[in-house]
């Protein structure tokens, strides 16, 4: 157990100490924007400074949206709108405390936010975005038509400024108010980047499938983080209408959607400094530039056409546009560390907590069409625990139709497919994969912006969350969440060999590693049936056998496994029984000699006169 | 009989939002990109088609060839500078910006070259309507409405049964795979993108006499547009136009019966929902995930 070694316990101490120091700077940044903000006298500069700030703590939660997340909501300026009005309507028409009537605002739009994804949960980006723009037009409608309680066209004046208690605050006091909240915003963006949660968000944009496939529920995962940032956005455009005292549809334009989108894009799309940067260059600047207001929107869109074609990583990662000037320098060739066969494996403890620990997974009768298509007929697989089952058939057998019948990307026409006593072949992926069935890709599909640690932290997501309240505020139960998976994700590298590969991109490895990470991203979501989709394509003779070596140790620990694969020399030293397809149905089973001297099999394979010659 | 005439009425409103839906599932057939601006296309075609034949007296059809050749140029130019360079990845917001940026520009361009006042648009027809019987009927509305229906049947044609529509299909589907094979990829896409634009041009003109043309409509024309395409099924052909007909249905019935305040309210919630219910859309198919 991780918790009981003494070297991890104490880097979970260590962890929990830094978390607390982040806190006594977070205290002192804080001050020190009250501290500034205060001194403003100038009303012009506290305008100004207002509406940088308050940008700025939107376009932080866009860009845990659209940044972490990859969710292209293009809808920001009509949730803030919503906490605007939220807030203004809830003081001035029910009397409600600011204190109060600020948070359910907030909450408002928080709900809003998720309405206005709800179409697109189940779909691509592009449905997303165009729906999310819809929305905002018809948000912009509501408050247009929303008679007296929105005031229509003309909005809402006389809004009283923000008060606590029976005290109001003066602008200036108002403009520290706003400070605090935005440094709060970066520090919560960034606690949020690093924690479990941030790492399954960014898993989920680098490859929705994969993240699925290691049981992350990705529908709830974007509910609560469309939740997250539109409260966000929410709590700034309730600060927004009791500082500016009037408010008006205008607010909510699908442009101004489009101007917070582009201020993160120009700074830096996903990173933790981009969307200061680009809130302040795109609020600052075109107040100055207020005399061309005739071509304001003709130069905001070529701003964003080249920032999107030109820099995609924006203002804070010019790195970029240099490497372009300078034809591309070859890039170093990054590192590869071959397995070293691990003789045992000293994996950290693959338990599953709860449930039947080894159960067994059987498919039987299945049935797959595409249309007119067959692509299984009657196709049947059994693994048990601590046992190997090779499954291999000729290309188009339907070997890979039938691993995604087993881990729910596909719900077969007919057929069973049970783990235990239970039924699975119409739960989620996700849910699947939670149920101890995890599958790596035949092409890897890692989270390539991700390190090799974090892409293993990532898989923990769905045994290992923590809670988004203290993700987002850094607390030092999430630095012992972050700690534990990272202990688990160090010894997961070690016994597997590639310990000295933690830190590095996971884009960035070699095809081996990429294979080997794929397997280790696996384990580290503690399945009770593992399924490996060809993992040894692309591999080299002594990788192939520590492959073999691994699938060994993996068996005493009692793991199941459907090993799909091509090499045979691999499949035979490992198998303990072997399902061959063919045409969508099982063609023979048995161990790997019975398979080896099939007829029919060598049939299959190799033609006719080869069967009859055996 | 009036509620006849409605109907008319939005059937050519509708054909407007297909046509436009249409050509957004062209250029997705062949790029998986959906052409946010296509709305803007289609106003930028109108403004200058009224330059040309009003402003400076270009004979009607050879004031709409130009204008084709034009606009056809010009998506060919936007797909050059904010598509192409774009990476091909699983995640889309790159494109989805740079489309956006693109119908930005478009849009204030065309306010900018051509003034944002609203201009009457040259009809090929001297009477506002004929008379069948008791109906009173719009010839541009009929126009519409058949050139809707032209265009259905010529790119179910072309995509579905010459070799060239599937090359452009194949370009989409596997791009690498279609290179390996001989497909030109990049010359398919360019050529989606002048089919877009022809498209735009076409529709001004059938729009034009409906409504006038000013420098605001493009914008809720691509919104509608993409309405429709996703209402009836993002890349279905027939989709577009089924989606196109009921979003002009309901637009039109809404406003003679409701308020017109209410229309776009009531046609982006028709759409709101259907996909929460159908993300596929009315005649989409369930797309299957390739692992």
């Amino acid at each position: 157990m991780p918790s009981s070694d003494p070297l991890a316990k104490n880097g979970i101490e260590h962890a929990v100490r830094a978390a607390r120091r982040r806190y006594i700077v977070l205290a002192i940044a804080m001050g020190a924007a009250v501290a500034v903000s205060l001194l403003v006298q100038d009303r012009y500069v506290t305008y100004l400074a207002r509406l940088t700030l308050l940008n700025i703590i939107v376009v932080y939660a866009l860009n845990i949206l659209l940044g972490y997340a990859g969710q292209a909501s293009i809808a920001a300026a009509a949730i803030f709108a919503v906490g605007a009005y939220g807030s203004a309507v809830g003081v001035m028409h029910f009397g409600i405390p600011f204190l109060i009537a600020w948070p359910l605002g907030a909450l408002l739009a928080g709900l809003v936010g998720i309405l206005s994804a709800l179409p697109a949960l189940r779909l691509a980006g592009s449905y997303l975005a165009m729906v999310s723009i819809a929305f905002n037009v018809v948000a912009e409608q509501v408050l247009i038509l929303g008679g007296n309680i929105t005031g229509g066209p003309v909005g809402l004046p006389a809004i009283p400024p923000i008060t606590i208690g029976s005290y109001s605050l003066s602008e200036t006091q108002m403009l520290a108010l706003i400070a605090a909240c935005a440094v709060l915003a970066i520090y919560c963006t960034a606690s949020f980047r690093n924690s479990q949660w941030g790492r399954a968000a960014i898993a989920m944009r680098d490859s929705e499938l994969a993240a699925k496939s290691l049981g992350i529920n990705t529908v709830g995962l974007k509910i609560a983080i469309f939740f997250v940032s539109s409260l966000m956005m929410g709590l700034a455009g309730g600060l927004y209408a009791h500082s500016t005292n009037y408010i008006s549809p205008d607010i909510s334009g699908i442009l101004a959607s489009f101007v917070l989108v582009l201020m993160l894009v120009l700074g830096g799309i996903g990173t933790l400094w981009g969307p200061l940067v680009g809130a302040c260059v795109l609020t600052i600047v075109p107040q100055m530039l207020s005399d061309f207001q005739k071509y304001h929107l003709l130069v905001l869109g070529g701003i964003l056409l080249v920032a999107i074609t030109q820099m995609p990583k924006g203002l804070t990662q010019p790195q970029d546009i240099f490497a372009r000037w300078r034809r591309k320098k070859l890039s170093a060739h990054p590192p590869v560390q071959s397995a070293a066969a691990p003789q045992s494996l000293n994996l950290p403890s693959l338990t599953r907590t709860g449930g039947d620990e080894h159960p067994t997974l059987s498919a039987t009768n299945i049935v797959k069409k595409f249309g007119g298509v067959v692509a299984l007929s009657n196709a049947a697989v059994e693994v048990r625990p601590g046992m190997i089952r090779g499954m291999i058939g000729p290309n188009g057998s339907g070997k890979s139709t039938l691993v995604n019948v087993l881990t729910g990307f596909y719900v077969p026409d007919a057929g069973t497919v049970k783990l235990g006593d239970r039924v699975i072949q119409k739960l989620s992926t996700a849910a699947i994969a939670q149920a101890g069935i995890v599958r790596t890709f035949q092409t890897p599909r890692l989270f390539s912006d991700l390190t090799v640690e974090e892409n293993l932290s990532a898989s923990q997501f769905y045994h290992r969350p923590g809670s988004l309240v203290s993700a987002m505020f850094g607390t030092p139960g999430n630095a012992r969440v972050n700690g534990a998976a990272a202990n688990e994700s160090g010894s997961l590298a070690t016994a597997l060999g590639f310990s000295g590969l933690l830190g590095q991109r996971a884009g960035d490895l070699s095809q081996g590693n990429q294979r080997q990470l794929e397997i280790a991203r696996a384990l580290a979501s503690h399945p009770s049936i593992l399924i490996l989709d060809e993992p040894a394509a692309g591999l080299s003779h002594e990788e192939s056998m520590s492959l073999c070596t691994l699938l060994e140790n993996l068996r005493t620990k009692g793991l199941g496994i459907l090993l799909i694969e091509h090499h045979m020399d691999v499949v035979m030293r490992v198998c303990d029984r072997i399902t061959v397809l063919n045409r969508g149905s099982v063609l023979a089973e048995g161990t790997p000699q019975e398979i080896r001297n099939n007829a029919a099999v060598q049939e299959a394979y190799l033609g006719k006169a080869a069967g009859a010659a055996a | 009989m009036e509620l006849l005439s409605v109907a008319i009425t939005g059937l050519a409103v509708g054909s407007i939002y297909a046509l436009t839906a249409l050509a957004i599932n062209v250029v997705y057939a062949a790029r998986r990109v959906v052409n946010f601006g296509q709305g803007d296309l289609v106003m930028f075609a109108g403004l200058l088609s009224v330059s040309l034949i009003v402003t400076w007296h270009w004979p009607y059809f050879l004031g709409l060839a130009g204008a084709v050749i034009l606009i056809a140029l010009l998506a060919v130019v936007i797909e050059r500078i904010a598509v192409r360079p774009l990476p091909r990845e699983e995640s889309n917001i790159a494109w989805i910006l740079s489309i956006v940026a693109v119908a930005i520009i478009t849009s204030n361009a065309g306010q900018l070259i051509f003034g944002a006042e609203t201009r009457p648009f040259p009809s090929l027809f001297e009477s506002a309507h004929v008379e069948f019987g008791s109906l009173r009927l719009d010839p541009s509305q009929l126009t519409a409405i058949g050139a809707t229906a032209v265009f259905l049947v010529l790119f179910h044609f072309v995509l579905n049964r010459t070799l060239h529509g599937k090359a452009l299909k194949a370009a989409a589907r596997d791009p690498d795979m279609a290179m390996m094979l001989g497909i030109q990829v990049s010359r398919y896409i360019a050529e989606a993108f002048a089919i877009a634009g022809l498209m735009a041009t076409l529709a001004s003109f059938l729009i034009g006499p409906l409504t006038f043309v000013n420098a605001n409509f493009g914008f809720s024309l691509g919104i509608k547009g993409f309405a429709a395409a996703a209402l009836g099924g993002l890349g279905t052909l027939g989709g577009a136009v089924i989606g196109g007909l009921v979003l002009g249905l309901a637009e039109t019935l809404s406003s003679t019966y409701l308020s017109s305040d209410f229309k776009d309210l009531i046609t982006l919630s028709i759409l709101y929902f259907i996909l929460i219910f159908r993300p596929t859309g009315l005649v989409g198919e369930v797309q299957v995930v390739k692992v």
